[in-house]
């Protein structure tokens, strides 16, 4: 029997009768100040459509019923207790600073098609499958020049003012943006991106909220 | 790494105007982002396993952790 875990967490309550992608009992498991939600199943789950769903709706009424959650990337599984205790004890202050700048944010997706096109961030190995200096600056360079795509620009003044954290990919001309912003301001970015968008002759795409699935990883 | 052209309006459409656009967003978020402990990946078309993956112990995410994997670019603010 696996432990699939969900999400690490600030202490709360969770939703009484939530259940996990199984519907499996959601087991809080206590390490330090952190609550770890996992769920027991004898086999590890596959990624198709149905569990992801399934795995987002888990996430997202734990991430509604706590200040903040950590997502766990799916699927993230650990043999035992003990296991999830040697992999989380130690790294502990991290997540839990990492939870306190997430407490009471959400995440926002907007998707658009720059007019002038992108270049792509998928990650290129050289031909020794390593990775070298030059190609790691040109790589740099690359990600910087996002900066100056016309459209995020827009997209940006339009929301600063609730933008705590901002994640930005390019891939297959498609730019894809991440906003942290706190949970109470969603209404009023949303409305923000879609006006700007509209004065701008912008089509854009505005997904959320979100649990801070592009935030989770510590740094 | 050439520059790409400007995507056609049909393209642009499609991707915009899907009527699922959050199956996309649910997918990348619970693939591709999210703290990674470990795990074991199974990608499953049709009942038939096409992708077997093992993680484990990796801590960060990959396009955290490699550093041309970086097509992100993220600015944290207070």
């Amino acid at each position: 029997m696996s432990l699939l875990v969900y999400v690490l967490a600030a202490r709360g309550a969770q939703p009484a009768r939530l259940r996990g992608v199984r519907g499996e009992r959601l087991q809080s498991l206590r390490i330090g100040s952190i609550d770890v939600l996992v769920g027991a199943m004898p086999t590890p789950p596959r990624a198709t459509v149905r569990t992801l769903r399934e795995y987002d709706r888990v996430v997202r009424a734990l991430w509604a019923s706590r200040a903040a959650v950590l997502p766990a990337r799916f699927p993230s599984l650990v043999a035992d207790p003990s296991e999830l205790e040697r992999t989380v004890r130690p790294r502990q202050a991290t997540f839990r600073r990492h939870l306190r700048f997430l407490r009471h944010r959400a995440q926002m997706i907007v998707r658009l098609v720059p007019a002038s096109g992108t270049r792509d961030h998928a990650p290129r190995l050289s031909p020794r499958g390593r990775f070298r200096g030059s190609k790691y600056l040109a790589q740099r360079a690359r990600a910087a020049r996002l900066e100056h795509i016309p459209e995020i620009g827009v997209v940006r003044d339009a929301v600063r003012r609730w933008v705590r954290a901002e994640r930005v990919e390019a891939r297959a001309g498609v730019a894809t943006i991440y906003h942290l912003v706190p949970r109470t301001a969603v209404p009023r970015y949303r409305d923000a991106v879609e006006r700007a968008a509209a004065a701008a002759g912008l089509r854009l795409q505005v997904t959320g909220p979100w649990p801070a699935y592009a935030f989770a990883e510590p740094w | 790494m050439p520059r790409r052209r400007a995507p056609s309006r049909s393209t642009v459409d499609r991707i915009l105007e899907s009527e699922d656009a959050t199956l996309l967003d649910v997918v990348d978020s619970a693939l591709t982002k999210g703290v990674v402990l470990n795990g074991d990946l199974s990608l499953a078309l049709a009942q038939v396993d096409l992708v077997y993956a093992q993680f484990s112990l990796l801590l960060c995410a990959a396009d955290r952790v490699l550093p041309t994997a970086g097509g992100g670019r993220r600015r944290r603010r207070g």
